[in-house]
């Protein structure tokens, strides 16, 4: 069977030198392994090798250099034989010519237009031969001289020629696949920070704490862009500014960017520090350390922000990252809103529950029927305000002449005054049945309420005992708003006797008055309730108010009178809520 | 069965944390505890084997971040070994491998700690 070389020899003719043949062959067996070698490889910096290093086996050139363009930038991607570090140096691109070409040959236009070609021809580089691939420019290859000195021949120019083209086809080829590898990460990335967002979805509706909320948060945050600093400030719109987490950054950095959070909550979205327009806010956070701010939105409201340090991998927060941080921490800034929301109608559903127990404790305290006594009349009225605020009236048949009459008025609100009042009227109700002057009453009352109860707690009371055999009526005022007293239309000297408000002092002494009641007088005892009622203006009832009603309607029957002052009131606060109970107790001797 | 869990073995200065199953916001807080126990008890020198987690999220990966400050501070460090492909996937693309030592066998990742073991 007739060899390659047979055929060589048969189409070259005899007259052509063996020698000629052997090059040729030598030349094309090059090629085919170079082809072969070259497009087994996708891997870039593979195939540049070969390409470089084949020629310059076959040749013995000394030195060569790959320059591949990329975004109108030639960049040095392989150098062999030159002592320089070269690699990965930068050119603008420049026209060269789209064949072998000597660097030497080229004009002094072109050698002026860049500073490529004095680098090239300092490296001592000879020939350039440029890559091209579907009629595109990829790079060039350079080589230096060959070890004989001698110049390229034409023949050694074609070689150089033929195996570039089949380099540049494969450069395309890994280019390409360099260039979806690219895609394919950023894919990657994309669908790693879908699975964060939903991750933390799931962490953040699994819980309704906002240390955990912010927690989740911030693992997420610092695995995420690799970062090991990080602060979360809250804005609360009654408490300020609250340092809600922070780590890696010390308490007092933070403290000093305080004047900087009003700036930082009407951010819109994730920013640079560098981009904070505001001067000072700006180098606070770059003194702190902070590289990037995103703000927390939920239902258009800032909740507060999110202040992140740089990333420990080196890399820079990128657009895609900053888009990512928005969402992430809107998504927790609407869990934040959610637990809040939650933990107010859990508060709220307890307060109501308390209010509601407060009610029915006052309720099982006030008398429900009043006694019937021949000569006089006795009514009670007590309207508990939504906060139930510790009033508290009595009516006690001692004997069947003689009938104690109290109110009282508990400091503060809900079940901790219902159940003072209810200990009050405990108290109350088996001493009365002793024989016991009233004042040595009211001050057992007294010393019981100052030891059972905190400092803050006292209790404005008033006692007074009817004897309707001699219509005296005996009292002990023990700070309470005095009572009204009113005969034939004419106010008379209120019953002001007795000593300090229960519970203040644990030896307080108190002092009994008497007074005698005639046919048609009437004792009016109320709580503040009555004379602090407040119109939407912010202004009081007062004093006066009720001693002109009583003035005036001193006749009516009690349930009537109430009724009118009840009326009264409500007019005079023209809708504003009522803020506090209102209680009203009177006695009236009855006309003969 | 439990989602996540973490094996702690001492060997000598060296602390070998086993993590196995899924390590994600749920289940960080746990593996949280496991680090901050060693931190109190100055354990410095940390290998983390995650031939068993399944999956990792960023909440998991933030947790080491919290860490790696106070544990290189202290001449320590948190290393990891035997990372199944798919695990490894996303500590790559978050960029972990420029911060942490990656290695493929228990022994090897124990054996850099190994001037902390002599003075031990």
């Amino acid at each position: 069977m007739p060899s390659y070389y047979d055929y060589l020899l048969e189409k070259f003719g005899g007259d052509n030198d063996p020698d000629e043949i052997n090059r040729r062959l030598l030349e094309l067996s090059s090629l085919f392994e170079i082809s072969r070698t070259l497009n087994a490889s996708l891997e870039l910096s593979h195939i540049l090798n070969n390409v470089l290093l084949i020629p310059m086996g076959r040749l013995l050139i000394s030195r060569g250099l790959i320059l591949l363009i990329r975004d109108s930038l030639c960049r040095v991607e392989l150098a062999k034989g030159i002592r320089e570090p070269v690699e990965h140096r930068t050119f603008p691109a420049v026209p060269l010519p789209e064949e072998a070409f000597e660097i030497s040959a080229l004009s002094e236009t072109q050698a002026s237009a860049s500073e490529l070609i004095p680098f090239l021809r300092r490296l001592q580089l000879q020939v350039g031969i440029p890559f091209i691939s579907r009629n595109r420019v990829l790079g060039y290859v350079f080589y230096g001289n060959k070890l004989s000195r001698q110049p390229f021949s034409e023949a050694e120019l074609n070689f150089l020629t033929s195996l570039a083209n089949i380099g540049a086809t494969a450069i395309q080829n890994a280019l390409q696949l360099e260039e979806i590898r690219q895609v394919n990460r950023e894919l990657d990335e994309k669908i790693q920070q879908l699975k964060t967002i939903f991750d933390i979805g799931e962490g953040l509706l699994s819980t309704l704490d906002e240390q955990e909320i912010l927690k989740i948060l911030c693992y997420s945050l610092a695995g995420q862009m690799t970062i090991t600093r990080y602060a979360v400030v809250l804005n609360h719109p009654r408490q300020g500014y609250q340092l809600a987490i922070h780590k890696g950054y010390a308490r007092e950095a933070l403290r000093r960017l305080e004047p900087a959070f009003a700036e930082l909550f009407h951010l819109n979205e994730a920013t640079h520090c560098p981009n904070i327009s505001h001067p000072q806010a700006r180098q606070a956070l770059e003194d702190a350390g902070v590289a990037v701010i995103i703000p927390m939105h939920s239902q258009g409201k800032c909740l507060g922000v999110v202040l992140l340090g740089p990333k420990v991998n080196g890399q820079p927060f990128r657009a895609v990252d900053l888009e990512f941080l928005t969402t992430l921490v809107n998504q927790a800034a609407i869990s934040l809103e959610n637990a809040r929301l939650f933990r107010e109608t859990l508060e709220k559903q307890r307060i109501e529950e308390e209010l509601n127990v407060a009610r029915t404790i006052q309720m099982q305290l006030l008398p429900k029927q009043f006694p019937h006594v021949p000569g006089y009349a006795i009514h009670g009225l007590n309207l508990p305000s939504k906060q139930v605020g510790g009033d508290y009236f009595d009516i006690i048949q001692i004997a069947p002449h003689r009938i104690a009459l109290a109110i009282g008025d508990v400091t503060g609100k809900s079940v901790p005054a219902a159940l003072l009042m209810a200990n009050l009227q405990s108290a109350l109700r088996i001493m009365i049945g002793e024989d016991i002057p009233l004042p040595r009453i009211v001050a057992r009352l007294n010393r019981l309420i100052y030891q059972n109860t905190e400092a803050d707690k006292f209790i404005t009371f008033f006692i007074g005992i009817l004897n309707t055999r001699n219509h005296a009526f005996t009292y002990v005022n023990a700070g309470h708003n005095y009572p009204l007293w009113c005969r034939r239309g004419r106010l008379r000297a209120p019953l002001t006797t007795g000593g300090i408000i229960l519970g203040i002092m644990e030896e307080a002494v108190y002092e009994a008055d008497t007074i005698y009641l005639e046919p048609g007088d009437v004792l009016l005892a109320y709580t503040d309730g009555i004379t602090e009622a407040t119109n939407p203006q912010g202004e009081e009832t007062g004093e006066a108010f009720l001693e002109t009603l009583l003035e005036k309607h001193h006749q009516l029957p009690l349930p009537e009178l109430f009724e009118r002052i009840i009326q009264e009131i409500h007019a005079f606060s023209a809708g504003a809520a009522q803020q506090d109970d209102i209680t009203l107790l009177g006695l009236k001797r009855l006309d003969n | 069965m439990e989602k996540f869990s973490v094996t702690r073995t001492d060997e000598g200065a060296v602390t070998l944390l086993s993590l196995k199953g899924f390590l994600d916001a749920h289940t960080a807080q746990t593996f949280e505890n496991v680090l901050k126990t060693l931190m109190n008890e100055q354990r410095y020198a940390i290998v983390v084997d995650m031939s068993e987690l399944d999956y990792i999220s960023s909440a998991g990966m933030g947790i080491f971040m919290g860490f790696i400050e106070e544990v290189r501070e202290n001449q320590g460090d948190i290393k990891f070994c035997c990372v199944n492909p798919r695990v490894y996937k996303i500590f790559d693309l978050l960029g972990f491998p420029n911060i942490f030592e990656f290695y493929a066998t228990r022994e090897e990742a124990i054996g850099q700690f190994k001037n902390i073991r002599d003075h031990s």
